[in-house]
């Protein structure tokens, strides 16, 4: 019997691995019968009639009906049996994948013609196949559709832990500063104490005996040195912020210098370390930078210098005012009138220097290179770690060239002027979300104008991801979100630690006391009903960016 | 940068010394240090290490009157040549006005001295500078080593470049007036291209060199120095 398969028909190749079996042509026309295709759960899965797909539900579920009632049996023989109730000469044969019942496929013959012998083996093989295949494909698909739920799931659960981390990151590191300039205020009122006791106590210098005068004077020393590293922190804390608060002020930078250098000298002069300073002369007596930040960083490095050098070596301190790299191609631009752009500082000591290595660990906060209890020098390791955040926060930068046993190169450079986005506190945020185009371009402009920074929200959700993922000084909202209910909406964003004093101006069109009542239980400033003027607006959300204006 | 101070007649280059590693950079500049009118000259920062190498920068701050009554002050560096020491370089050709290379005559060197080159050229591009439009004299130093490279072979390399070459024994005092009276006169021309320097300032080339030369008579120097220096 010749097979009604082509000879080029592999049954891999007829069955496509990812479609619902399609019955072949070629093949059920040839058997002029009805087959039906049932899986494991005797659910009809494919029904052909003389060839043809076919959508007959009435049909479908006699098959079933009738299917039923044999699987028990078929699971328990793995051969095929007669179904009389459907035709005579039906029958549904048991399809196998492994050792196993997959599912079934019933034989029925239209116009009286049975199907036996070779045939329905041929049959049952290749429907076999068409049912791996179609299992496959669902299994595929279905775990597909899991490992990608699995995968959004583990993905935002994740994401939720990591912002809580840094919700909580950021506020402990909050709590931390504060507490370092609470301790630090804390610690400085007794050392002034002492500073002043002990000052008092020197002038009667007559009336002490030799021991004594000295030990007044260790006290002093100390108490000094226990100071600066006080202020030093202090400064540290400041500069820690995201928004730096630099305090711009105009100021003779060799004075600056010359002032530091004059607070080590003694120190130096015990050690017969020379301290020498180089480009003073030059033109180079204004500058507008933070000064007190500026000189926490080159105590720090000429401190450093100082302490890290052999007894009788040098120290240079140079000042130079040149034109910064990015100018110098516009012949123009470095003319006369336009002079130098900023100013380099250099601090070179002959001490240990620095490998490779170090000099990449160096600017890292609290890092020290020598940390065993036994270690040379004293200090917090803030030094370095403070002078580049302060250079950076004025633009500028903190270069170091150093060798093993060569010492060690420091040169700060700074803008003699900063640039003007410094100058300014950074602009504050305002987040609005609010459903109408129209009410967001409006109010954002009157901000704009303000010069806030204007963010827009399109849905409570928005509003909320905002708030969390970014320092916000206002949020601007309406009670009707597309997404939520204003209320729901407040009191979901009050339960988070970031958002918890956010300041939130409520605007809403809705005239309706006991509604606003609600909105000011969740702590919002003001709420303001549609319509209202440019001047209400702003006089409103005065007060909370203000507030917040002094306490920085 | 050169800077100019219209006000006060001032003008200040920042001038450096440039080349391999013990080539004698800070020998130049001793030199000119203790030859120079003493009252002009400030002190030579230096940072020596145990084998005379420089750490991170000399520096010489010079300053000198013309005739017609400018105050020139020239800020003279060098660099450290020893190769892990770029980041120096690099900072210390910031804002360079004229750079004096200085070479090592010795045959045996030759290699750091292109090295060397090759590492100034490479830096300048990175301060977004370049050599074409910044003075340079190219000093041949120690000359009287025996493996010297000969001078008409290096008058046949350089001679094309247009770049000036000078003959130095720095360690005696010899050719570092010239050295650097070469430089001035190559500082002079550019500075007067680029910025209309005699007409803006009214100094003039002769004014400038003179006062230049008046002030560099390097210990042991030559005759025409010293004449220049009674003037």
């Amino acid at each position: 019997m010749k097979s009604f398969l082509d000879e080029e028909h592999s049954v891999e190749a007829i069955v496509p691995e990812s479609d619902l079996p399609k019955f072949p042509q070629n093949f059920s026309s040839y058997w002029s019968a009805e087959v039906a295709l049932l899986n494991r759960n005797g659910e009809l899965i494919g029904l052909w009639q003389r060839g043809q797909a076919t959508d007959d539900p009435e049909r479908a579920k006699q098959i079933e009906g009738a299917s039923a009632e044999k699987f028990e049996l078929l699971y328990d023989t793995l051969a095929s049996c007669d179904l009389p109730e459907i035709a005579e000469g039906a029958r549904l044969v048991p399809l196998r994948l492994d050792m196993d019942v997959a599912g079934a496929v019933a034989l029925i013959p239209l116009d009286g013609k049975s199907i036996e012998g070779e045939g329905a083996d041929l049959l049952g093989t290749t429907m076999e196949s068409l049912l791996y295949a179609h299992y496959r494909s669902m299994l595929a698909s279905e775990m597909q559709v899991a490992s990608t739920e699995q995968s959004y799931a583990d993905l935002e659960a994740q994401n939720l832990e990591l912002r809580q981390a840094y919700q909580r990151l950021q506020t402990l590191d909050r709590l931390k500063s504060d507490f370092v300039a609470n301790v630090n205020h804390e610690l400085r009122t007794p050392l002034t104490a002492i500073l002043g006791f002990t000052e008092l106590l020197q002038l009667d210098e007559d009336e002490l005996n030799e021991d004594q005068t000295e030990a007044i004077e260790q006290i002093h020393r100390k108490a000094t040195h226990l100071l600066k590293l006080v202020s030093k922190v202090l400064v540290f804390t400041e500069t820690n912020d995201e928004r730096p608060n630099l305090k711009f002020s105009e100021f003779d930078p060799r004075e600056l210098v010359t002032s530091v250098i004059e607070y080590h000298k003694p120190y130096a002069d015990e050690r017969n370390i020379k301290i020498r300073t180089a480009g003073f002369d030059a033109d180079v007596s204004k500058m507008e930078a933070d000064r007190k930040k500026l000189e926490a960083v080159l105590d720090g490095l000429i401190d450093n210098a100082v302490k890290f050098s052999p007894d009788g070596a040098n120290v240079i301190v140079m000042i130079e005012a040149t034109q910064s790299s990015d100018v110098v191609d516009n012949a123009f631009l470095a003319m006369a009138e336009s002079g130098p752009s900023e100013i380099l500082i250099h601090v070179t000591d002959q001490g240990p220097g620095f490998t490779k290595d170090q000099i990449n660990e160096i600017f890292t906060d609290f890092h020290q290179l020598d940390t065993s209890s036994t270690r040379e020098h004293d200090g917090l390791g803030l030094g370095l770690a403070l002078a580049k955040r302060v250079a950076e926060q004025h633009g500028g930068r903190i270069m170091v060239d150093s060798a093993p046993g060569e010492g060690a190169h420091f040169v700060i450079s700074l803008p003699i002027t900063p640039p003007p986005e410094l100058r300014h506190a950074p602009k504050k945020k305002v987040v609005i979300a609010e459903e109408s185009d129209f009410i967001f371009e409006l109010v954002g402009g009157f901000l704009r104008d303000q010069g806030y920074e204007v963010i827009s929200a399109v849905d409570g959700a928005d509003a909320r991801r905002i708030a969390l993922s970014q320092p916000v000084d206002l949020l601007i909202m309406d009670l009707r979100l597309p997404d939520q209910e204003g209320i729901a909406f407040l009191e979901e964003l009050r339960r988070e630690q970031m958002a918890r004093s956010l300041p939130i101006v409520v605007v809403t069109g809705i005239d309706d006391e006991d509604l606003h009542d609600r909105a000011f239980d969740q702590g919002v400033v003001d709420v303001l009903v549609k319509p209202f003027t440019r001047e209400i607006l702003l006089e409103c959300i005065r007060e909370p960016l203000q507030t917040e204006w002094e306490d920085v | 940068m050169a800077e100019f101070n219209h006000a006060r007649k001032e003008i200040t280059f920042k001038l450096v010394y440039y080349g391999p590693a013990l080539s004698g950079k800070t020998t130049n500049l001793q030199m000119i240090h203790e030859g120079a009118q003493q009252k002009s000259t400030g002190d030579l920062m230096t940072l020596n290490t145990e084998g005379d190498r420089t750490l991170f920068f000399d520096m010489l701050p010079v300053r000198m009157k013309t005739e017609s009554g400018f105050s020139i002050r020239l800020k003279l560096f060098t660099v450290p040549g020893q190769v892990q020491h770029n980041s120096t370089r690099k900072i210390v050709l910031r804002g360079v006005d004229g750079i004096v290379f200085v070479a090592d005559s010795s045959a045996a060197v030759s290699k750091q001295n292109a090295e060397s080159f090759d590492n100034l050229r490479k830096n300048l591009k990175e301060i977004g500078r370049s050599l074409a439009e910044i003075p340079l004299v190219v000093q041949f130093n120690k000359r009287d080593l025996p493996d010297a490279v000969p001078e008409d072979m290096i008058q046949k390399s350089w001679g094309a470049s247009g770049i000036p070459t000078t003959m130095a024994v720095a360690m005696k005092g010899e050719g570092v007036t010239e050295t650097f009276e070469a430089l001035a006169e190559q500082l002079y021309d550019s500075l007067d291209q680029k910025y209309e320097f005699a007409r803006k300032f009214n100094l003039t080339r002769q004014d400038f060199l003179t006062a230049m030369h008046a002030n560099f008579a390097p210990a042991g120097g030559d005759s025409e120095s010293s004449e220049a220096r009674g003037g």
